[in-house]
């Protein structure tokens, strides 16, 4: 069933970057605090006329450069929208990341008195990214924002976040730090225009029982659309600023690649693989392989492996021989396969169940590169900038990582935490399921006393408004 | 208040039921309970894991307890539907679950109830249920580290332990030992999750 | 049987309130004041009784009215609740072995209602409780054929069994076969455990 994929969505009104994930290579985060309101409203509007729309690009005329913005609930308050307004956002919104560290497992290394100051003082009002195909490109995008701050200014950059790919022999890598291949699996949405085939592509969104695959309900990431719940989630009033609009968790994740690099070749040796080991933790080797497709090899190195990165389920595998249940894009997506230890949900229910708790995945890394081989420096500045976009924090990026990553009950995990990303306890651990049935025979393994490789420098909940929802706020429109 | 102990939570929700829908009610509590009817949703139910215990309790308009004088009378014009139940996770988790993965099974029981909305879509359902909810005075729960799910794993993995341990193993050199012992933990293997407050 | 499912009992009782009040505190409040207290403490004496999976008290105020057409409508009385989930096929073990545990929690909470004949006649107690018990409509119980002596063992051994795995992953297998008699004794010899935090 491929219903949705007619362009429904008002692509003009959208930002790009929640229904696009632009291939640009390099980005530059911005951090502005509201200094003079009326100023800072015609900063916006200048903005404004350059934010970069989910219009598709003609292939013939594509930009070298995106803009995109975005306001915390304090940046919102500082732009003086009625307060009427501005108390009605969610909970979680208005809160704040900082506020609510607790439930998302920020404690010990990662929790907000060891932030960078800029998160914790609470003067982050206005997120503006930039993003472009070459570094000249992003100069250019860069100095024009330098022209808007000056003129009409109202606002203060607070700070400043370079991001790039790995750029390797002049082309950009899709890599992250502990050296795997990322930026799959982001979901296709209903209604955000037709693919090249006019089907879903396999492995993205919703397996459905026949084998295809779904879009997404377009209300789970942008409000005022229908959900995979089947209603239009409430908004208080003025409906016109959120339609369209979504909310962002941005997060800057340090990640301590010597640590991963001593755990590999320590835990490694005691599983007898440390490759394998590797892959086991995140479900799919460093190339990007899925172990629920190749669960002995990755892609690269053996031309019998299909090359589907993202075409395939779990719930035949049941028991995770081949992809542990603990591993972290199985965490991150469950897909079909939701068991408790009562036996295994019918596979139509759990992909419908998974499908609420799905987030749209941007950011890119910084900082520098640790050649291979070498040991690295976990005081090292470097990591990766992930943003999650959903309709709703608390139910789906918060979701994710509370119960998800931070726990492991929907997994037969008990408290263990997910191996890569959780935040882990003194007897944090991570199973290996295996077996004589097992690809490969391993005996079922534990890696006990697993370190964090992961620490939070920082980050909050930003709304991104529509274009509209935009002009509204420059014009105080909303008085 | 005190709704949460450990992993548990303790929900109590007490609403109104016209005295005359007694009949129908009878019937669907007796297909639910007797006759495990819809199987699907108790099936479902039970797939979960997150309930420890839980109870649908009618107290019909005539009979709440009267111990005597001075105590007055009830005069009362509903039944009511009293619902209380120890389950993991937070609220919110619980009655997304009831009403994504049972919501016919949840309906039959609440039908009746005044101004019950249905249980999809949610926020109508979850705003009911919050409207009618009684907090707890005080919960006790004797293993508050233990979710129902980390219980039911324990008692597995007791279960195989007994059954491996009775397994004869005075013949066995120390390889073929080990062979039947990873085979042992391949069957304990889901059931290995930290358990803990 | 509906208060059954299938080892454990689920016992609902409701208790009407006394008005009025008792030195300058109206009834409902000097429960909820008791039990506010129960919560403070650092134990649990509850866990004295070795039956008892779950149970809380709860103070009715009233009912909630619905908004009109519905009809709007009081209790005339505060009720406590009070549910329990433990084993047993009727309530009488149960209810014996809480006075035997905490006969002064059960008083200092109970006094307050109507009716009440103590905690020193047993019988008397065990009969009052019956005139307050309703009857379950629908018990669900997740593993209702455990007792809470092995649900508390299982989750023990399981404790124990994890870190055996972890003394004895990738130990030569001459190793491992003594290691493994030595646990099977440990776990002959280990004490029942307690409901405590684990």
């Amino acid at each position: 069933m491929t219903s949705g994929w007619q362009a429904q969505l008002e692509l003009a009104d959208i930002q790009g970057n929640i229904l696009q994930g632009y291939t640009f290579p390099f980005a530059q985060y911005r951090f502005f605090r509201v200094d003079d309101p009326a100023k800072a409203r015609l900063f916006i509007a200048a903005v404004t006329t350059r934010v970069t729309t989910a219009e598709l690009w003609p292939n013939h005329d594509k930009p070298n450069s995106a803009v995109n913005i975005g306001f915390t609930h304090r940046g919102l308050t500082a732009l003086q929208l009625p307060s009427a307004t501005v108390d009605a956002f969610s909970l979680d919104f208005r809160e704040g990341m900082l506020a609510r560290a607790g439930l998302l497992a920020d404690r010990g290394e990662s929790a907000p008195e060891r932030w960078e100051s800029v998160w914790r003082t609470g003067e982050v009002h206005i997120w503006i990214s930039l993003n472009a195909t070459t570094p000249e490109a992003l100069k250019a995008r860069g100095d024009w924002l330098d022209g808007c701050v000056s003129e009409p200014g109202g606002v203060t950059q607070k700070a400043l976040q370079d991001a790039a790919m790995r750029v390797v022999n002049g082309k950009p890598k899709a890599s992250e730090h502990f050296g795997y291949t990322d930026g799959f699996g982001n979901p296709p949405i209903a209604g955000a225009g037709p693919p090249s085939t006019g089907k879903t592509p396999g492995g993205l969104g919703k397996p459905l029982p026949d084998g295809d695959w779904a879009p997404i309900a377009a209300g789970e990431f942008l409000l005022g659309h229908v959900n995979e719940q089947g209603e239009v989630a409430p908004t208080p009033p003025p409906a016109g600023l959120f339609r369209n609009g979504t909310f962002m968790a941005y997060r800057k994740l340090h990640q301590k690649v010597a640590t991963f690099r001593r755990f590999l070749q320590e835990e490694g040796g005691r599983y007898g693989d440390p490759k394998l080991l590797a892959a086991k933790l995140v479900g799919r080797w460093p190339d990007g392989t899925p172990l629920a497709l190749s669960p002995q090899m990755p892609y690269q190195g053996n031309a019998g492996v299909t090359k589907a990165y993202t075409d395939f389920r779990y719930s035949d595998d049941p028991e995770g021989l081949r992809c542990p249940l603990s591993a972290h894009i199985r965490r991150a997506n469950p897909r079909d396969a939701m068991e408790f230890g009562g036996g295994a949900l019918d596979p139509a229910l759990a992909a419908q169940l998974t499908a609420r708790r799905r987030i749209i995945r941007r950011g890119r890394p910084y900082g520098a590169w640790t050649p291979e081989g070498e040991p690295g420096d976990d005081q090292a500045e470097h990591g990766v900038i992930f943003m999650a976009l959903n309709a709703s924090l608390e139910h789906q990026f918060e979701f994710i990582q509370q119960r998800w990553m931070n726990y492991g009950s929907d997994f037969r995990q008990g408290n263990d935490r997910d191996p890569l990303a959780g935040n882990q306890e003194p007897e944090g651990k991570f199973v290996i399921p295996g077996g004589v049935d097992a690809p490969g025979g391993h005996p079922p393994h534990v890696c006990f006393g697993l370190p964090s490789f992961v620490v939070t420098r920082g980050g909050d909940y930003f709304f991104l408004p529509s274009l509209s929802a935009l002009r509204w706020i420059a014009e105080g429109g909303l008085r | 208040m005190a709704n949460s102990e450990g992993k548990a939570y303790a929900l109590t929700v007490l609403t109104p039921m016209p005295w005359w829908t007694r009949v129908y009610r009878r019937v669907v509590f007796f297909l639910i309970h007797v006759v495990h009817w819809p199987k699907r949703d108790q099936v479902n139910l039970a797939k979960l894991s997150f309930i420890h215990f839980a109870r649908w309790v009618v107290i019909r308009r005539s009979r709440f307890p009267w111990l005597g004088h001075p105590q007055p009378r009830e005069r009362l014009h509903y039944d009511y539907l009293l619902f209380c139940s120890n389950f993991n996770g937070g609220w919110g988790e619980y009655l997304d679950a009831f009403s994504d993965v049972i919501p016919r099974g949840v309906n039959n029981i609440w039908r009746w109830c005044i101004k019950y909305p249905k249980a999809r879509p949610i926020s109508p359902f979850l705003g009911y249920a919050a409207f009618n909810q009684i907090d707890t005075d005080y919960f006790y729960n004797a293993y508050p580290g233990a979710s129902t799910r980390d219980i039911k794993a324990a008692l597995e993995l007791h279960a195989q332990l007994e059954t491996f341990a009775k397994e004869p193993r005075t013949g066995l050199s120390d390889s073929e030992f080990r062979r039947k012992y990873e085979a042992f933990l391949t069957r304990i293997q889901g059931c290995l999750g930290t358990i803990g407050p | 049987m509906p208060d059954r499912k299938d080892g454990a009992y689920l016992l609902t009782v409701l208790s009407p309130i006394m008005g009025g009040q008792t030195q300058g505190v109206a009834h409902a409040a000097a429960i909820r004041a008791t039990l506010r207290d129960l919560g403070k403490r650092k134990d649990t004496p509850l866990a004295r009784i070795p039956m008892l999976h779950l149970a809380r008290w709860v103070v009715i105020d009233d009912v909630r009215s619905q908004g009109s057409p519905a009809r709007e409508e009081h209790l005339r009385s505060k009720y406590l609740l009070f549910t329990a989930d433990f084993d047993g096929d009727e309530p009488t073990g149960f209810l014996e072995s809480l006075l035997e545990a905490v006969p002064d929690l059960a008083h200092s909470l109970w006094k307050h209602c109507v009716g009440f004949p103590g905690v020193k006649d047993r019988d008397a107690f065990c009969r009052y409780i019956e005139r307050c018990r309703i009857e379950t409509g629908l018990p669900v119980a997740a593993y209702g054929t455990y007792t809470l002596p092995e649900v508390l063992r299982a989750l023990d051994v399981q404790r124990r069994m994890l870190a055996f795995i972890k003394s004895n992953q990738g130990k030569p297998a001459a190793d491992l076969r003594p290691a493994f008699e030595a646990f099977l004794q440990e776990l002959a010899a280990a004490p029942q455990p307690t409901p405590v935090f684990i």
